[in-house]
């Protein structure tokens, strides 16, 4: 077997093991730090296919923007270590019968479906094509989507600006 | 163990999605669910990568749209 197909599993082992131990743990504070692993584990495969900008991406966004907030968050407004109390078991059992079921039907669809192989060449990865097609208007770009993740972004800075802005209780 | 390509990736991606749905479904706590939902956008990030990486070669399609869930 070669290096690459074990460095594979043995990133994937990572990513979904850590996945399934934050969703199950009962310490918040432990759940956070499984997904920090987990998003490591996800930045490590976009690096196995050789993505190296949006390995950069997750790892600079997710593990250290987005788990950094979530751990803040958690302690400012939990007590970390206490146990979270444990679902109710009909709960419980109603979402992995819900999961377990949509993974079944994904794996079936999956497997009875042919993807065409590529008889291209591969294109230019590099972060100024993407760039450029993030801007561009023609067939490959993608200027729609960019302004509309635009208006969201604008839309949720002025959330913030009114949840932020309470009104003071003895102004006029 | 076969040599890992686009299945394996999609069931990668498929597997997270599912956990996260399992997540989302049981939380109580507003915090753990936004977990689950990054567990979610994770996994839409990584099958948009997989099929730029396994099908469609000719397009930056991947990186481009995978930066919209990041958002």
């Amino acid at each position: 077997m070669k290096g690459e197909t074990i460095v594979f599993y043995l990133l994937a082992a990572l990513t979904l093991v850590s996945a399934a131990m934050a969703v199950g743990t009962r310490r918040i504070f432990r759940s956070a730090v499984y997904l920090l692993s987990s998003l490591i584990g996800i930045a490590g495969l976009y690096f196995w296919m050789r993505f190296e900008f949006a390995a950069a991406v997750q790892i600079v966004v997710y593990a250290g923007g987005i788990a950094v907030l979530i751990i803040f968050s958690v302690f400012l407004t939990q007590r970390a270590g206490d146990d979270m109390p444990t679902p109710p078991m009909l709960r419980t059992i109603a979402a992995a019968g819900a999961a377990l079921l949509g993974m079944g039907l994904v794996m079936l669809q999956l497997v009875a479906h042919p993807f065409p192989t590529p008889a291209v060449a591969e294109v230019d990865r590099s972060v100024s094509a993407i760039g450029r097609r993030m801007l561009a208007t023609g067939d490959d770009g993608f200027a729609l989507p960019f302004e509309v993740v635009s208006l969201l972004l604008l839309a949720a800075m002025i959330g913030c600006i009114v949840i932020a802005m309470r009104a003071k209780p003895n102004q006029p | 163990m076969m040599e890992p390509g686009l299945y394996h990736m999609l069931f990668i991606g498929a597997a997270l999605f599912f956990i996260g749905i399992y997540g989302f479904l049981t939380r109580r706590n507003l915090i753990t669910m936004l977990m689950s939902l990054e567990l979610i956008l994770n996994s839409v990030c990584l099958n948009f990568i997989a099929f730029n990486r396994y099908v469609w070669t000719d397009r930056a399609t991947g990186p481009s749209m995978s930066a919209v869930p990041r958002i």
